[in-house]
């Protein structure tokens, strides 16, 4: 579905550009539909620039960005907004992504509106309401302003927000790394069912092991804006093959809170 | 065990004024660390964890109110005058704060900033200083030394700075350390390596430390006890193995089961605002098995068949 082909994106630094800084360098991988691929990797080695080269915000330096047989960067207005609804992302800190200005509900709406989903007011807030209980949040959210929500429901509501256009690919970066551990598990369980129902593929860029292992069913590893291995699960955290990769699951091993206690 | 009692507290309150009314931030908390002991703190953002840590450290903001007693080696430092506790903060009671981006001065190069803490608790000589504060970095694996200890904060990676840190709260070797959080904000391989590093200097200099995180990997790595904390409570406090292998309260059940490599067995909703603490038992509109009770009887902790090990449910151990 979505294709990248040697996609290398550089910056230019120092007073005349003359620095060149390569964060990710010719890079070939894709996404199928109903797929869900992690990307591991290290602070600074280029994950969140594949994000985000992926959902148009940066232009690549060299190569393509395929999508279902047209380059993203060619296309005409109109594609671009077919695009930029079929492919979400979803960022580290749900706090900074509303507009403080804005009412919750508004923020909700927009998208909606924006794509012409709905066609009156009572339509709109009957839509939104049977989203917010599916999302188990309640109502009085909606007339809220984002910094009055913490950071669990805020973080809800960019998911829900996203879910309500129907994309076909969601990118999530880094989406939890800011929340505990059990509301951690709340969104993940939650955005695991909503793609189990509706078929979406995932990119899901991290850091952590262990909600990788637990999310995706293959795994690129990354490190200084290549990419070292791309695998299924099971082979990267029982035969990995790069030496960097053998590094970092070795560590896991250190940290075994394995619970005794099943439900 | 027959090491002394360094930390004692005694039925601590810390409350903090809001616009219409007051918020408990931690309520009724009895603890005691003894020299050379890790304690872990665990628990979700907004329970309390850091207004006790900050209370130990008399770092808490203005509009905020103690009561109780925290006992330093028998002598109440609640009420101590700030003349007299500005003596220990720092030499003996140290902290090592969460955020590394934002704790060291911006303005002041790394290495003089370690520098700064020698002077002021052990002794005034600068080059005696600049020798202890190299001898730290190299024990925490930094690299090109001694270049860079003249670096500014902005030239460093989050885990080096995070490491400065390390270094600069145990500069003076401190008998009891505060450590908030010291893994937040950094990826897999750093917080591995800050953690390792910090089990070092603990171990190196036998120091005491309360640590505070909500990750149980770094808990289970560094503690020797665990305490558990939901709305501001203690709910469950014991030693790390049994709380972890057995955990007694359900929300301690809860958080294990939601870790990603137990599936993500997530509690339902959400830990209550401390503005709207729930009757009864704190946690039970989210408890599986709460029955009329819960809604009433706020519970004592109460303890289980093993040693030292306490849990805050009216069925605990049943």
């Amino acid at each position: 579905m979505l294709e990248f082909k040697n996609v290398t994106k550089q910056y230019h630094s120092g007073v005349f550009g003359t620095y060149i800084t390569k964060a990710v360098d010719s890079v070939s991988f894709s996404i199928d539909a109903n797929e869900r691929i992690g990307l591991l990797g290290e602070s600074g080695c280029g994950k969140s620039t594949i994000a985000r080269l992926a959902t148009k915000l940066l232009y690549p330096s060299k190569g393509n960005i395929v999508f279902n047989g047209n380059d993203i960067n060619r296309m005409s207005a109109g594609e671009i907004k077919e695009y930029r609804r079929d492919v979400q992302i979803v960022f580290q800190n749900p706090q900074q992504i509303f507009n403080p200005r804005m009412k919750l509900y508004d923020t909700i709406a927009e998208p909606l509106r924006l794509y012409k989903l709905t066609k009156c007011p009572k339509e709109e807030k009957e839509k939104i309401d049977e989203y917010m209980s599916m999302f188990g949040l309640t109502d009085d959210i909606l007339s809220r302003y984002p910094k009055e929500i913490s950071g669990g429901q805020a973080q809800r509501i960019a998911i829900m927000r996203i879910i309500m256009l129907e994309p076909k690919l969601i990118i999530a970066d880094e989406p939890t790394t800011m929340l505990d551990v059990s509301v951690q598990a709340q969104i993940l369980r939650l955005l695991q069912n909503i793609m189990d129902v509706n078929k979406t593929a995932l990119l899901f860029v991290s850091h952590d092991l262990d909600v990788i292992r637990a999310m995706c069913q293959k795994i690129i590893v990354m490190k200084d804006g290549r990419i070292l291995e791309i695998n299924t699960t099971e082979e990267v955290f029982e035969h990995p093959k790069d030496e960097y990769t053998k590094f970092l699951v070795g560590k896991t091993n250190l940290y075994n809170v394995q619970s005794v206690f099943t439900a | 065990m027959d090491s002394k009692i360094l930390i004692q507290t005694d039925h601590l309150y810390v409350q903090f004024a809001i616009p219409n009314g007051k918020v408990c931030a931690v309520n009724d908390l009895n603890l005691s660390i003894k020299e050379g002991e890790v304690l872990c703190l665990v628990g979700e953002s907004g329970c309390g964890k850091s207004a006790f840590g900050n209370s130990i450290l008399r770092l808490l903001p203005d509009n905020a109110t103690l009561q109780g007693h925290i006992y330093y080696y028998g002598k109440d430092i609640v009420r101590m005058p700030e003349k007299e506790f500005r003596l220990l903060r720092g030499k003996e009671i140290a902290c090592i704060p969460q955020s590394a981006a934002t704790s060291l001065n911006p303005l002041i190069e790394c290495g003089k900033q370690v520098d700064e803490v020698y002077l002021l608790h052990k002794e005034k000589n600068k080059s005696a200083a600049r020798k202890n504060t190299l001898r730290l970095f190299k024990m925490l694996g930094l690299p090109r030394l001694p270049e860079l200890a003249g670096d500014y904060p902005h030239e460093l990676s989050g885990g080096m700075k995070q490491r400065v840190l390390v270094a600069m709260g145990t500069a003076a070797e401190p008998k009891f350390i505060v450590v908030d959080e010291p893994t937040k904000g950094l990826d897999w391989a750093r917080k591995h390596e800050v953690i390792e590093r910090i089990g070092y200097m603990q171990s190196m200099h036998n120091s005491a430390m309360l640590l505070i995180t909500h990750d149980f990997s770094v808990a289970e790595l560094l503690s020797d006890r665990i305490a558990i904390m939901y709305a501001g409570e203690v709910v469950e406090h014991g030693e790390t193995k049994q709380v972890l292998q057995k955990p007694q309260h359900p929300y301690t059940k809860g958080i294990i089961s939601a870790l990603p490599q137990n599936g993500f067995k997530a509690i339902e909703g959400f830990s209550p605002a401390l503005t709207e603490i729930p009757s009864g038992c704190r946690f039970h509109p989210r408890c599986p098995n709460a029955t009329c009770e819960c809604t009433v009887q706020h519970p004592e902790l109460q303890k289980i068949n093993e040693p030292n090990h306490v849990s805050r449910c009216l069925y605990a151990g049943v």
